[in-house]
Protein backbone atom coordinates (compact mmCIF):
# COMPACT_ATOMS: atom_id res chain seq x y z
CA UNK A 1 0.00 0.00 0.00
CA UNK A 2 1.06 3.40 -0.65
CA UNK A 3 -1.46 5.95 0.98
CA UNK A 4 1.12 8.79 0.48
CA UNK A 5 3.93 9.76 -2.10
CA UNK A 6 6.27 11.20 0.03
CA UNK A 7 8.79 13.69 -2.44
CA UNK A 8 10.93 15.05 0.44
CA UNK A 9 9.70 18.48 0.57
CA UNK A 10 6.04 17.53 0.27
CA UNK A 11 3.82 14.36 1.06
CA UNK A 12 1.54 14.21 -1.22
CA UNK A 13 -1.64 11.51 -1.36
CA UNK A 14 -1.83 8.81 -3.61
CA UNK A 15 -5.51 8.42 -3.81
CA UNK A 16 -5.70 12.85 -5.34
CA UNK A 17 -2.97 11.58 -7.51
CA UNK A 18 -4.36 8.16 -8.93
CA UNK A 19 -8.12 10.16 -9.53
CA UNK A 20 -6.50 13.29 -11.52
CA UNK A 21 -4.77 10.83 -13.69
CA UNK A 22 -7.68 8.64 -14.26
CA UNK A 23 -9.96 11.60 -14.97
CA UNK A 24 -7.42 12.41 -17.42
CA UNK A 25 -7.44 8.56 -18.93
CA UNK A 26 -11.23 8.12 -18.84
CA UNK A 27 -11.84 11.66 -20.86
CA UNK A 28 -8.64 10.11 -23.23
CA UNK A 29 -10.69 6.89 -23.93
CA UNK A 30 -14.03 8.44 -24.29
CA UNK A 31 -12.41 10.55 -27.01
CA UNK A 32 -10.83 7.27 -28.85
CA UNK A 33 -14.63 5.49 -27.89
CA UNK A 34 -16.10 8.14 -30.09
CA UNK A 35 -13.48 8.36 -32.76
CA UNK A 36 -13.50 4.31 -33.07
CA UNK A 37 -17.29 4.75 -33.70
CA UNK A 38 -17.58 7.64 -35.67
CA UNK A 39 -19.58 9.60 -33.68
CA UNK A 40 -19.26 13.52 -33.27
CA UNK A 41 -15.77 13.76 -31.08
CA UNK A 42 -16.24 17.11 -29.54
CA UNK A 43 -20.08 16.72 -28.50
CA UNK A 44 -19.01 13.42 -26.75
CA UNK A 45 -15.77 15.07 -24.95
CA UNK A 46 -17.76 17.94 -23.77
CA UNK A 47 -20.72 15.40 -22.44
CA UNK A 48 -17.81 13.30 -20.78
CA UNK A 49 -16.24 16.69 -19.44
CA UNK A 50 -19.44 18.38 -18.46
CA UNK A 51 -21.03 15.12 -16.61
CA UNK A 52 -17.58 14.71 -14.84
CA UNK A 53 -17.75 18.19 -13.58
CA UNK A 54 -20.77 18.48 -12.79
CA UNK A 55 -20.62 15.20 -11.04
CA UNK A 56 -17.54 17.09 -8.44
CA UNK A 57 -19.22 20.01 -7.83
CA UNK A 58 -22.88 18.77 -7.38
CA UNK A 59 -21.44 15.92 -4.60
CA UNK A 60 -19.51 18.92 -2.72
CA UNK A 61 -22.57 21.25 -2.60
CA UNK A 62 -24.90 18.43 -1.89
CA UNK A 63 -22.43 17.42 1.10
CA UNK A 64 -21.83 21.24 1.90
CA UNK A 65 -25.42 21.41 1.73
CA UNK A 66 -26.23 18.83 4.09
CA UNK A 67 -23.54 20.15 6.86
CA UNK A 68 -23.92 23.53 6.33
CA UNK A 69 -23.74 24.43 9.80
CA UNK A 70 -19.96 23.33 9.75
CA UNK A 71 -19.71 24.93 6.31
CA UNK A 72 -21.70 28.49 7.43
CA UNK A 73 -18.49 29.97 9.88
CA UNK A 74 -15.96 29.33 7.17
CA UNK A 75 -17.11 29.45 3.93
CA UNK A 76 -13.59 29.21 2.48
CA UNK A 77 -13.75 25.67 3.25
CA UNK A 78 -16.16 24.51 0.89
CA UNK A 79 -13.23 24.76 -1.96
CA UNK A 80 -10.49 23.87 -0.18
CA UNK A 81 -9.50 21.65 1.50
CA UNK A 82 -11.04 18.98 -0.88
CA UNK A 83 -9.57 15.73 0.29
CA UNK A 84 -13.18 15.04 2.03
CA UNK A 85 -16.60 16.10 2.12
CA UNK A 86 -18.13 14.31 -1.12
CA UNK A 87 -22.25 12.94 -1.31
CA UNK A 88 -21.28 10.42 -4.12
CA UNK A 89 -24.79 9.44 -4.59
CA UNK A 90 -25.86 13.25 -4.83
CA UNK A 91 -22.21 13.61 -7.44
CA UNK A 92 -23.82 10.52 -9.85
CA UNK A 93 -27.26 11.47 -10.05
CA UNK A 94 -26.30 15.39 -11.07
CA UNK A 95 -23.73 13.91 -13.21
CA UNK A 96 -26.08 11.78 -15.56
CA UNK A 97 -28.42 14.37 -15.62
CA UNK A 98 -25.88 16.78 -17.00
CA UNK A 99 -24.78 14.76 -19.19
CA UNK A 100 -27.93 13.99 -20.15
CA UNK A 101 -29.68 17.19 -20.97
CA UNK A 102 -26.63 18.22 -22.59
CA UNK A 103 -26.42 15.51 -25.09
CA UNK A 104 -30.46 15.87 -25.75
CA UNK A 105 -29.54 19.52 -26.38
CA UNK A 106 -26.72 18.38 -28.93
CA UNK A 107 -29.27 15.77 -30.54
CA UNK A 108 -26.36 13.00 -29.73
CA UNK A 109 -27.91 9.98 -30.81
CA UNK A 110 -28.46 7.89 -26.97
CA UNK A 111 -27.81 4.40 -27.32
CA UNK A 112 -24.39 5.31 -29.69
CA UNK A 113 -23.15 7.95 -26.88
CA UNK A 114 -23.48 5.65 -24.48
CA UNK A 115 -21.09 2.96 -26.31
CA UNK A 116 -18.77 5.59 -26.87
CA UNK A 117 -18.96 6.70 -23.18
CA UNK A 118 -18.30 2.76 -21.68
CA UNK A 119 -14.51 2.76 -22.11
CA UNK A 120 -14.23 6.13 -20.38
CA UNK A 121 -16.60 4.61 -17.75
CA UNK A 122 -14.48 1.39 -17.14
CA UNK A 123 -10.93 2.89 -17.26
CA UNK A 124 -12.66 5.54 -14.88
CA UNK A 125 -13.67 2.92 -12.27
CA UNK A 126 -10.35 0.79 -12.91
CA UNK A 127 -9.07 3.89 -11.27
CA UNK A 128 -11.33 4.24 -8.57
CA UNK A 129 -10.22 0.41 -8.02
CA UNK A 130 -6.30 1.10 -8.00
CA UNK A 131 -6.60 4.14 -5.93
CA UNK A 132 -8.65 2.01 -3.50
CA UNK A 133 -5.72 -0.63 -3.62
CA UNK A 134 -2.83 1.50 -3.14
CA UNK A 135 -4.68 4.24 -0.53
CA UNK A 136 -8.11 3.18 0.07
CA UNK A 137 -9.89 1.52 2.82
CA UNK A 138 -10.78 -1.71 1.16
CA UNK A 139 -8.72 -4.65 1.64
CA UNK A 140 -9.82 -8.92 0.82
CA UNK A 141 -10.35 -11.51 2.72
CA UNK A 142 -7.59 -13.28 4.13
CA UNK A 143 -6.71 -16.27 1.98
CA UNK A 144 -3.11 -18.08 1.40
CA UNK A 145 -2.61 -18.00 -2.76
CA UNK A 146 -0.26 -17.61 -4.51
CA UNK A 147 -1.56 -14.60 -6.02
CA UNK A 148 -2.30 -13.36 -2.32
CA UNK A 149 -1.02 -9.67 -0.94
CA UNK A 150 0.16 -9.15 2.43
CA UNK A 151 -1.17 -6.34 4.18
CA UNK A 152 0.32 -5.68 7.58
CA UNK A 153 1.71 -9.20 8.25
CA UNK A 154 -2.00 -10.69 6.62
CA UNK A 155 -2.28 -12.43 2.93
CA UNK A 156 -5.35 -11.37 1.68
CA UNK A 157 -7.43 -11.25 -1.86
CA UNK A 158 -6.41 -8.43 -3.67
CA UNK A 159 -9.83 -7.52 -4.33
CA UNK A 160 -9.51 -4.16 -6.29
CA UNK A 161 -7.22 -6.22 -8.73
CA UNK A 162 -9.78 -8.02 -9.66
CA UNK A 163 -11.92 -5.21 -10.17
CA UNK A 164 -9.64 -4.29 -12.17
CA UNK A 165 -9.03 -7.79 -14.41
CA UNK A 166 -13.16 -7.71 -14.70
CA UNK A 167 -13.09 -3.84 -16.25
CA UNK A 168 -10.24 -4.82 -18.77
CA UNK A 169 -12.11 -7.56 -19.48
CA UNK A 170 -15.55 -5.61 -20.34
CA UNK A 171 -13.03 -3.10 -22.28
CA UNK A 172 -12.19 -6.26 -24.45
CA UNK A 173 -15.53 -7.31 -24.87
CA UNK A 174 -16.59 -3.88 -25.64
CA UNK A 175 -14.47 -3.51 -28.09
CA UNK A 176 -14.98 -7.39 -30.13
CA UNK A 177 -18.87 -5.80 -29.66
CA UNK A 178 -17.34 -2.53 -31.72
CA UNK A 179 -15.81 -4.54 -34.64
CA UNK A 180 -18.86 -6.56 -34.97
CA UNK A 181 -20.98 -4.08 -35.58
CA UNK A 182 -19.79 -0.39 -35.37
CA UNK A 183 -21.46 0.47 -38.75
CA UNK A 184 -25.21 -0.76 -37.82
CA UNK A 185 -27.28 1.26 -36.26
CA UNK A 186 -29.43 -1.92 -35.12
CA UNK A 187 -26.53 -2.60 -32.88
CA UNK A 188 -26.21 0.58 -31.15
CA UNK A 189 -26.08 0.43 -27.84
CA UNK A 190 -25.09 -3.23 -28.08
CA UNK A 191 -21.28 -2.61 -26.21
CA UNK A 192 -22.17 -0.24 -23.83
CA UNK A 193 -24.78 -3.18 -22.90
CA UNK A 194 -22.38 -6.32 -23.02
CA UNK A 195 -19.55 -4.52 -21.71
CA UNK A 196 -21.57 -3.12 -18.34
CA UNK A 197 -23.14 -6.62 -18.04
CA UNK A 198 -19.53 -8.36 -17.91
CA UNK A 199 -18.07 -5.79 -15.27
CA UNK A 200 -21.27 -5.58 -13.37
CA UNK A 201 -21.16 -9.58 -13.10
CA UNK A 202 -17.63 -9.43 -12.53
CA UNK A 203 -18.15 -6.59 -9.73
CA UNK A 204 -21.25 -9.07 -8.10
CA UNK A 205 -18.45 -12.11 -8.07
CA UNK A 206 -15.85 -10.33 -6.16
CA UNK A 207 -17.34 -8.56 -4.14
CA UNK A 208 -17.45 -11.89 -2.37
CA UNK A 209 -14.09 -11.68 -1.25
CA UNK A 210 -14.28 -8.20 0.35
CA UNK A 211 -13.41 -8.48 3.86
CA UNK A 212 -14.50 -4.67 4.76
CA UNK A 213 -17.65 -4.61 2.44
CA UNK A 214 -21.25 -2.20 2.46
CA UNK A 215 -23.63 -4.26 3.86
CA UNK A 216 -27.34 -4.32 4.64
CA UNK A 217 -28.50 -4.75 7.89
CA UNK A 218 -28.87 -8.19 7.07
CA UNK A 219 -25.63 -8.96 5.80
CA UNK A 220 -25.63 -8.95 2.07
CA UNK A 221 -23.27 -7.03 0.48
CA UNK A 222 -25.14 -4.07 -1.03
CA UNK A 223 -22.26 -3.53 -3.73
CA UNK A 224 -23.35 -7.18 -4.56
CA UNK A 225 -27.08 -6.15 -4.96
CA UNK A 226 -26.04 -3.12 -6.92
CA UNK A 227 -24.06 -5.00 -9.64
CA UNK A 228 -27.22 -7.28 -10.02
CA UNK A 229 -29.90 -4.67 -10.72
CA UNK A 230 -27.36 -3.53 -13.40
CA UNK A 231 -26.19 -6.59 -14.53
CA UNK A 232 -29.94 -7.57 -14.84
CA UNK A 233 -30.58 -4.17 -16.61
CA UNK A 234 -27.99 -4.64 -19.25
CA UNK A 235 -29.55 -8.19 -19.84
CA UNK A 236 -32.93 -6.43 -20.50
CA UNK A 237 -32.07 -3.96 -22.31
CA UNK A 238 -30.39 -6.08 -24.54
CA UNK A 239 -33.00 -8.31 -25.13
CA UNK A 240 -35.12 -5.15 -25.71
CA UNK A 241 -32.59 -3.98 -28.36
CA UNK A 242 -32.18 -7.26 -30.16
CA UNK A 243 -36.22 -7.39 -29.71
CA UNK A 244 -36.98 -4.12 -31.55
CA UNK A 245 -34.00 -4.65 -34.35
CA UNK A 246 -34.42 -8.46 -35.08
CA UNK A 247 -35.93 -7.44 -38.70
CA UNK A 248 -32.63 -4.97 -39.29
CA UNK A 249 -30.41 -7.83 -37.72
CA UNK A 250 -31.89 -10.37 -39.82
CA UNK A 251 -31.17 -8.12 -43.16
CA UNK A 252 -27.82 -7.81 -42.14
CA UNK A 253 -27.16 -11.25 -41.60
CA UNK A 254 -28.60 -11.93 -44.45
CA UNK A 255 -26.24 -9.38 -46.31
CA UNK A 256 -22.81 -10.69 -43.74
CA UNK A 257 -23.37 -14.06 -45.05
CA UNK A 258 -23.66 -12.94 -48.65
CA UNK A 259 -21.02 -10.07 -49.04
CA UNK A 260 -19.13 -11.11 -45.98
CA UNK A 261 -18.80 -7.73 -45.40
CA UNK A 262 -21.38 -5.08 -43.30
CA UNK A 263 -23.76 -3.31 -45.08
CA UNK A 264 -22.58 0.53 -45.20
CA UNK A 265 -24.99 2.34 -42.56
CA UNK A 266 -23.26 4.94 -41.03
CA UNK A 267 -24.53 6.58 -37.76
CA UNK A 268 -25.94 9.98 -38.08
CA UNK A 269 -23.00 12.69 -37.01
CA UNK A 270 -24.40 15.48 -34.89
CA UNK A 271 -23.12 19.20 -34.19
CA UNK B 1 -27.36 -14.64 -29.43
CA UNK B 2 -31.10 -15.01 -30.07
CA UNK B 3 -33.74 -14.09 -27.71
CA UNK B 4 -34.58 -16.99 -26.80
CA UNK B 5 -30.92 -17.68 -25.50
CA UNK B 6 -30.81 -13.87 -24.04
CA UNK B 7 -33.89 -14.56 -21.85
CA UNK B 8 -32.40 -18.21 -20.45
CA UNK B 9 -29.41 -16.26 -19.86
CA UNK B 10 -30.81 -13.35 -17.81
CA UNK B 11 -32.71 -15.71 -15.77
CA UNK B 12 -30.39 -17.75 -15.40
CA UNK B 13 -28.46 -14.70 -14.31
CA UNK B 14 -31.19 -13.38 -12.05
CA UNK B 15 -31.06 -17.20 -10.28
CA UNK B 16 -27.24 -17.51 -9.79
CA UNK B 17 -26.90 -13.74 -8.92
CA UNK B 18 -29.07 -13.91 -5.75
CA UNK B 19 -27.78 -17.48 -4.86
CA UNK B 20 -24.20 -15.79 -5.21
CA UNK B 21 -25.28 -12.92 -3.24
CA UNK B 22 -27.23 -15.32 -0.60
CA UNK B 23 -24.26 -17.47 -0.43
CA UNK B 24 -21.71 -14.17 0.13
CA UNK B 25 -24.06 -13.35 3.16
CA UNK B 26 -22.15 -12.26 6.32
CA UNK B 27 -23.61 -13.32 9.42
CA UNK B 28 -23.09 -10.26 12.00
CA UNK B 29 -23.45 -11.17 15.33
CA UNK B 30 -26.02 -9.31 17.09
CA UNK B 31 -24.58 -5.81 18.91
CA UNK B 32 -21.05 -6.81 16.80
CA UNK B 33 -19.83 -4.49 14.11
CA UNK B 34 -16.45 -4.97 14.20
CA UNK B 35 -14.25 -8.49 13.14
CA UNK B 36 -12.24 -10.05 15.30
CA UNK B 37 -9.19 -10.44 12.18
CA UNK B 38 -9.54 -6.33 11.47
CA UNK B 39 -5.50 -5.90 11.29
CA UNK B 40 -4.15 -2.73 12.89
CA UNK B 41 -2.93 -0.21 10.72
CA UNK B 42 -2.89 3.71 10.24
CA UNK B 43 -5.50 3.15 7.55
CA UNK B 44 -8.85 4.59 7.30
CA UNK B 45 -10.59 1.16 7.44
CA UNK B 46 -8.15 -0.62 9.58
CA UNK B 47 -7.95 -0.59 13.56
CA UNK B 48 -6.06 2.38 14.89
CA UNK B 49 -2.30 1.14 16.18
CA UNK B 50 -2.34 0.99 19.93
CA UNK B 51 0.36 3.69 21.42
CA UNK B 52 1.30 4.96 25.12
CA UNK B 53 2.70 8.27 25.63
CA UNK B 54 3.24 10.50 28.59
CA UNK B 55 1.51 13.98 28.73
CA UNK B 56 2.41 17.15 29.08
CA UNK B 57 0.97 17.37 32.78
CA UNK B 58 2.91 13.80 33.51
CA UNK B 59 0.00 11.17 32.61
CA UNK B 60 0.22 8.38 30.74
CA UNK B 61 -2.14 8.02 27.76
CA UNK B 62 -2.60 5.04 26.24
CA UNK B 63 -5.07 5.24 23.21
CA UNK B 64 -6.92 1.54 23.66
CA UNK B 65 -7.73 2.75 27.34
CA UNK B 66 -10.30 4.90 25.38
CA UNK B 67 -12.03 2.37 23.95
CA UNK B 68 -15.76 2.82 23.18
CA UNK B 69 -15.42 6.78 22.86
CA UNK B 70 -14.05 8.44 19.91
CA UNK B 71 -10.77 10.18 19.36
CA UNK B 72 -9.62 12.47 17.26
CA UNK B 73 -5.37 12.03 17.06
CA UNK B 74 -3.75 14.67 15.75
CA UNK B 75 0.25 15.13 14.75
CA UNK B 76 1.68 17.97 15.23
CA UNK B 77 4.68 20.60 16.57
CA UNK B 78 5.20 24.17 17.49
CA UNK B 79 7.12 24.89 14.36
CA UNK B 80 4.13 23.86 12.23
CA UNK B 81 1.76 26.93 11.04
CA UNK B 82 -0.91 24.36 9.35
CA UNK B 83 -0.76 22.94 13.18
CA UNK B 84 -1.06 26.36 15.04
CA UNK B 85 -3.86 27.58 12.94
CA UNK B 86 -5.86 24.21 13.73
CA UNK B 87 -5.30 24.17 17.26
CA UNK B 88 -7.75 26.80 18.24
CA UNK B 89 -10.45 24.68 16.31
CA UNK B 90 -9.31 21.31 18.45
CA UNK B 91 -9.41 23.44 21.66
CA UNK B 92 -13.33 24.78 20.76
CA UNK B 93 -13.95 21.27 19.67
CA UNK B 94 -12.63 19.47 22.83
CA UNK B 95 -14.54 21.70 25.12
CA UNK B 96 -17.78 21.79 22.59
CA UNK B 97 -17.93 17.94 22.75
CA UNK B 98 -16.39 17.38 26.16
CA UNK B 99 -16.96 13.52 27.26
CA UNK B 100 -18.11 12.20 24.09
CA UNK B 101 -15.18 12.28 21.52
CA UNK B 102 -11.21 12.79 23.16
CA UNK B 103 -8.85 14.74 21.30
CA UNK B 104 -5.09 14.11 21.66
CA UNK B 105 -2.76 16.70 20.34
CA UNK B 106 0.42 14.44 19.99
CA UNK B 107 3.44 16.67 19.62
CA UNK B 108 5.69 15.49 17.43
CA UNK B 109 9.29 14.66 18.06
CA UNK B 110 9.84 17.98 20.67
CA UNK B 111 10.76 18.16 24.20
CA UNK B 112 8.40 19.38 27.30
CA UNK B 113 10.65 22.79 27.20
CA UNK B 114 9.58 23.80 24.02
CA UNK B 115 5.68 22.19 24.02
CA UNK B 116 4.73 23.90 27.53
CA UNK B 117 5.05 27.41 27.04
CA UNK B 118 3.49 27.33 23.56
CA UNK B 119 0.19 25.07 24.72
CA UNK B 120 0.22 27.54 27.82
CA UNK B 121 0.17 30.70 25.17
CA UNK B 122 -2.54 28.84 22.78
CA UNK B 123 -4.87 27.67 26.03
CA UNK B 124 -4.81 24.37 25.46
CA UNK B 125 -6.60 22.23 27.81
CA UNK B 126 -7.31 18.89 25.96
CA UNK B 127 -4.19 16.09 26.06
CA UNK B 128 -0.96 16.58 24.81
CA UNK B 129 1.09 13.42 24.82
CA UNK B 130 4.87 13.61 23.96
CA UNK B 131 6.12 12.00 21.54
CA UNK B 132 9.94 13.07 21.89
CA UNK B 133 11.25 10.16 19.95
CA UNK B 134 8.58 10.29 17.15
CA UNK B 135 7.80 6.59 17.80
CA UNK B 136 4.30 6.74 17.44
CA UNK B 137 4.30 9.09 14.57
CA UNK B 138 6.38 6.33 12.92
CA UNK B 139 4.05 3.88 13.36
CA UNK B 140 1.07 6.10 12.42
CA UNK B 141 3.14 6.51 8.85
CA UNK B 142 2.98 10.57 9.58
CA UNK B 143 4.73 11.83 6.63
CA UNK B 144 3.75 15.52 7.04
CA UNK B 145 2.40 17.62 9.53
CA UNK B 146 -0.42 17.87 10.63
CA UNK B 147 -1.65 14.80 10.14
CA UNK B 148 -5.24 14.04 11.99
CA UNK B 149 -6.97 10.40 12.43
CA UNK B 150 -10.61 10.19 13.63
CA UNK B 151 -11.00 7.05 15.13
CA UNK B 152 -14.63 5.61 16.09
CA UNK B 153 -15.67 4.05 19.26
CA UNK B 154 -14.63 0.86 18.35
CA UNK B 155 -11.29 1.52 17.83
CA UNK B 156 -11.58 1.52 13.80
CA UNK B 157 -9.62 4.49 12.27
CA UNK B 158 -12.72 6.55 9.77
CA UNK B 159 -10.91 8.88 8.01
CA UNK B 160 -7.14 10.61 7.86
CA UNK B 161 -6.66 13.94 7.23
CA UNK B 162 -3.49 15.11 5.82
CA UNK B 163 -2.97 18.61 6.01
CA UNK B 164 -4.68 21.45 7.51
CA UNK B 165 -8.23 21.25 9.85
CA UNK B 166 -10.27 23.00 8.68
CA UNK B 167 -13.23 24.07 11.56
CA UNK B 168 -15.81 22.69 8.91
CA UNK B 169 -13.42 19.04 8.11
CA UNK B 170 -13.35 18.78 12.35
CA UNK B 171 -17.22 19.12 12.30
CA UNK B 172 -17.92 16.98 9.39
CA UNK B 173 -15.46 13.68 10.10
CA UNK B 174 -17.06 14.51 14.43
CA UNK B 175 -20.63 14.15 13.29
CA UNK B 176 -19.38 10.89 11.42
CA UNK B 177 -18.02 9.39 14.30
CA UNK B 178 -20.97 10.15 16.60
CA UNK B 179 -23.28 8.93 14.05
CA UNK B 180 -20.65 5.62 14.12
CA UNK B 181 -20.64 5.78 18.43
CA UNK B 182 -24.58 4.24 18.63
CA UNK B 183 -23.51 1.16 16.84
CA UNK B 184 -20.16 0.82 17.56
CA UNK B 185 -19.21 -2.68 19.85
CA UNK B 186 -16.22 -2.36 22.53
CA UNK B 187 -13.80 -5.37 22.31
Amino acid sequence: MLPVLDLGFAAVPTAGLIYILGAWLALSAVEKGAALLKQHVAATYTLAVLGLAAAFVGARAAFVASHWEAYRQQPLAIVWPLTAGFDIWAGLLLGALAAFFYGRARGLPPWRTLDALAPGLLVGLSTLSLADFLAGPGYGEAADLPWSISLFGVSRHPVQLYEIAFALLALGVWRLALIRGRDLPSRAGVPFLTAGAVYSAGRLFVDAFRDNAWLTQGGYHVVQIISLVMLLACLFFLLMRLESNAPALHAERRVDGAEGMPPEMPERRTG
Amino acid sequence: MSRFALSLFLLGALLLGTAWIVESREVVAPGATEKPALPEAPIAGYRAPDFTLTTLTGDTVRLSDYRGQPVVVNFWATWCPPCRAEIPHFQAASRRYNGRIIFLGVDDGEPVATVAPFAAKMGITYPIPLDTESAVSRLYRVNSLPSTFFIDASGVIRHVQFGLVTEAVLEENVQVLLADEGNAAGP
